[in-house]
């Protein structure tokens, strides 16, 4: 029985597709699992979410366990560690969870995952011919003819491979990303980001970095106006009113230009219509938002990445590198994120038309511990099937 | 005596500021933080003050913090060392003031 789907392939396709896959895909290289479309008769959530039962796999009993497990309270105040959590299968909200005090409008912290939604942003002013992700990186402070930075694409911003060492991380306050966005840079983010000097060859050095974010979210605002009511009307424009997200609020530095790698806020329902849009490959309801094959850069690794878990702004859960923790342990090797301090998540799950928010706080925060709690939540879910071998059902 | 002593604390801690830069530089991203993130805690996210102030760092649990009496927004200061104020404009949120 083929599942509801907006797109059916003849059956001889399929079979060309999947000697495509085996025969000519590189050595070693898994083939993306397809982006699941929109299911038939599901609306989009435009105007509200539809809502759903958990599918009859699904062991309700296993469900709250899992819930209980992520709503424990192991920091201060008397809070659950998780704020919200909420999680659409197959187009619909089928758990949506609060601790005391929060509900479906408070806003939550993106953390890290404002890089993932600057990423977006760039997305979009590359299908608008704005940018170009080989071109170099419209910044003035690299536009002398003999600065070696003036040779940086967004492709290398957009990996975190651009050889600078200004990784984030550290021990203290007096961090690199510390005095980016709350000390001596805070007020001109993207100079402070842009007047590092380049250690290594582009292309062959990865560092995590907010300062590589907060340069594109400069080109952002640079490329929409300038001007920060302008960049928030464009924003408005192009991703949140078609999507119907209308808590987001996206803020800035003193000069008004996006603070690009953290500093977003939204709902837990308009963290997920940004997912689903990802995991919708970059349509929604017909419209294209993002490019054509903007979602598979977005989870396929980024060279030279030190710990092969790193797409394009997104972290992916590939077998990690010696030495490094598979970000959701339990859950599949297709699953990509959003991912912030704190252990904010928005993970997809291709091969399970899944969306899932984690939003809370966790200071001291153990991430392979909530890796695993959300993993034991994906695997309550079925597989689509076919979805493991690439290719459509 | 006692007077004597509360001069000595207070030439102590503005000398540690004045003497370590480092310090200084760890207070005021301490105050940048907490005036920055308690601005949006409460105003983006529509929260109480009260409820926004166990979310802060440890770290920086000696940080005085409390909401502008003029406009929305939050000051944070460490006496003698450092003073930061972040302030709410919708739709933009919370800036962070030098």
């Amino acid at each position: 029985m083929l599942p509801d789907r907006d797109i059916h392939i003849p059956q001889v396709l399929r079979m060309l597709l999947l000697v495509w896959i085996l025969w000519l895909a590189p050595a070693g290289a898994q083939p993306l699992v397809p982006l699941p479309a929109q299911p038939n008769g599901v609306p989009w959530p435009s105007t509200a979410w539809p809502e759903g039962p958990l599918p009859h796999e699904h062991d309700p009993a296993a469900l709250e366990a899992a819930l209980d497990d992520l709503f424990v309270t192991t920091g201060r105040g008397g809070l659950p560690d998780t704020r919200a959590l909420l999680v659409v299968h197959r187009g619909r909200v089928v758990v949506e969870r609060y601790a005391p005090g929060f509900d479906r409008e408070s806003r939550f912290h993106s953390w890290s995952m404002g890089k993932s939604v600057t990423q977006a942003m760039v997305g979009i002013l590359v299908r608008e011919g704005a940018l170009a992700v080989d071109e170099p990186a419209p910044l003035p402070a690299w536009a002398e003819p003999d600065d070696p930075r003036g040779g940086l694409t967004l492709r290398h911003l957009l990996h975190m491979n651009t050889g600078f060492d200004n990784a984030d991380g550290g021990d203290g306050a007096d961090t690199f990303v510390g005095r980016l966005l709350f000390g001596e840079g805070s007020a001109d983010m993207a100079t402070a980001a842009a007047g590092v000097p380049l250690a290594h060859d582009p292309g062959t050095h990865w560092a995590y970095s907010t300062g590589t974010s907060a340069l594109l979210g400069a080109i952002v605002s640079r490329s929409t106006g300038a001007e920060r009511d302008a960049t928030r009307d464009w924003l408005e424009k192009e991703l949140l009113d078609p999507l119907g997200i209308q808590s987001l609020v996206a803020e800035t530095d003193l000069t008004g230009q996006l603070v690009g790698g953290s500093h977003v806020w939204a709902t837990a329902r308009d963290w997920a219509r940004l997912g689903l849009l990802y995991l919708r490959d970059g349509l929604w309801e017909g419209r294209r938002i993002l490019p054509a094959g903007w979602v598979d850069f977005t989870r396929t690794r980024a060279p030279a990445s030190n710990n092969g878990t790193y797409g394009a702004h997104f972290w992916i859960n590939e077998t990690p590198e010696e030495k490094q923790f598979k970000p959701v342990p339990g859950a599949p090797s297709s699953v990509f994120q959003m991912s912030g301090n704190g252990g904010q998540y928005v993970l997809l799950v291709p091969g399970r038309d899944l969306v899932v928010v984690r939003l809370g706080e966790m200071h001291a925060l153990d991430w392979p511990s909530l890796g695993k709690k959300i993993g034991a939540l994906v695997s309550g879910f079925p597989e689509i099937a076919g979805s493991a071998r690439g290719v459509l059902p | 005596m006692k007077r004597l002593g509360l001069f000595a604390l207070l030439a102590a801690v503005l000398a540690a500021g004045l003497l370590l830069p480092d310090f200084q530089r760890q207070v005021s991203i301490g105050t940048g933080f907490v005036a920055k993130q308690m601005c949006s805690c409460m105003f983006v996210g529509g929260r109480s003050f009260e409820s926004c102030l166990p979310d802060m760092l440890p770290m920086m649990d000696d940080i005085e913090a409390q909401v502008l009496s003029v406009g929305e927004g939050v000051r944070a200061w460490v006496p003698l060392l450092a003073e930061r104020v972040a302030r709410h404009q919708a739709p933009h949120g919370c800036t962070l003031e030098p």
